[in-house]
């Protein structure tokens, strides 16, 4: 939960440092970095998930306004948000990757409504239902027809916060195994004695380093201004999976209390399982990562061609 | 470049790590109830609060 606080707080208004054309949203972000505002991202869409193309939300103008019609899901901060940054179409039919631009919706505009529902690791999340919303053009982030650019440079910022967020539930997964395996007597000795476990203890450390070096990387890399897209893609994919496994250990590693609802591992391993999905699943970094790699070999390696 | 100046700033990381896994495990018993865990508002609202208190939000809003 505090993760997800810390982390949507810059998502859901990072759309406005970069397109916010009034006043006004200023005084708003100003606001959200002291607290004081909740913001929520809303790009997801029955239709549109790792294809955020399929975007079928419509903005349509009507004199110095738009008015969106459609509805979002999986959008985190439902029921608590302030304000929505919103993905919506102003051109062109789902499936078009231009024609989409960015808004700002204030949680009490008139004609919105949300709907929640429940997830395997409880958070604030649902749908929100767009039914004649009224924005006015002063409220449009960016430019006409680049919000899909603007959603996507947001989502790569803010996907080494999912890497970090990983590693931080793989680390104390971690730390539960060591506490347990050193506490817990079988056989009449304590588990961190049988060397099959304490393979497992290397493993966990090694890939956890490796997952904290990745995030470390992507985020210098961000913040030298470079492209980074191969090393947020790889350190998003590497940390998450990398969580999961780790918490599975844990849960291994405790037994029957690792399956014990309430427990710490037991949480630990529900936390993590969204991780792999959301802000980018594993598949959508793979294929980021591929492109990368295929772009940047110019000849295949000598004698594979025939 | 980039990389030695990622690791030069090591040490600020580190402390803010450290600063965030103690507010994480400060948080942890006021998020179970003697009837059960918070509800997830509730939970969101008390972790918000913190967070704020911390001036946490700072860092990631620009």
């Amino acid at each position: 939960m505090l993760d997800l606080a810390f982390v949507e707080q810059g998502l859901g208004s990072f759309p406005i440092a970069l397109g916010a054309r009034d006043d006004e949203l200023l005084d708003v972000l100003r606001s959200v970095a002291e607290g004081a505002l909740v913001p929520a991202l809303a790009l997801t869409e029955v239709g549109a998930g790792s294809d955020l193309a399929g975007v079928a939300t419509r903005a349509e103008r009507d004199g110095d306004d738009f008015v969106l019609t459609g509805a979002k899901t999986y959008i985190t901060n439902v029921g608590v948000a302030d304000f929505y940054t919103v993905l919506a179409r102003t051109d062109g039919e789902p499936g078009d990757r231009g024609g989409l631009t960015m808004f700002y919706v204030p949680a009490s505009a008139s004609g919105l409504g949300t709907r929640s529902f429940q997830v395997m690791a409880p958070h604030p999340i649902g749908e929100v239902l767009f039914d004649g919303v009224r924005v006015p053009r002063r409220h449009l982030l960016g430019d006409m027809g680049a919000g899909m650019e603007l959603a996507l440079a947001n989502l790569a910022r803010f996907r080494i916060s999912v890497a970090a967020a990983a590693n931080g539930f793989a680390r104390r997964a971690l730390a539960e195994s060591v506490a347990h395996l050193s506490r817990r007597e079988q056989f009449g000795r304590p588990l961190s004695t049988f060397q099959g476990l304490r393979f497992d203890l290397a493993e966990m450390d090694a890939r956890l380093r490796a997952g904290e070096l990745l995030t470390d990387e992507a985020a210098g890399a961000v913040d030298a201004g470079r492209d980074a897209t191969a090393e947020v893609a790889r350190a998003k994919l590497f940390s998450t999976e990398t969580a999961s496994w780790v918490c599975d250990r844990a849960v291994q590693h405790h037994g029957g209390l690792g399956v014990r609802v309430g427990s710490v591992v037991e949480r630990l391993f529900r936390d993590t399982r969204a991780l792999r999905i959301y802000e980018g699943t594993s598949e959508v970094q793979k294929l980021v990562l591929a492109k990368h790699v295929l772009q940047s070999t110019d000849d295949p390696a000598p004698g594979t061609e025939p | 470049m980039a990389d030695m100046e990622t690791f030069a700033a090591h040490s600020d990381l580190e402390a803010l790590r450290v600063r965030a896994e103690e507010l994480g495990r400060s948080l942890e018993p006021a998020f179970e109830t003697p009837s059960g865990p918070l509800g997830e508002i509730e939970a969101f609202q008390l972790a918000h609060a913190r967070l704020r208190d911390a001036g946490f939000f700072s860092l990631v809003v620009p």
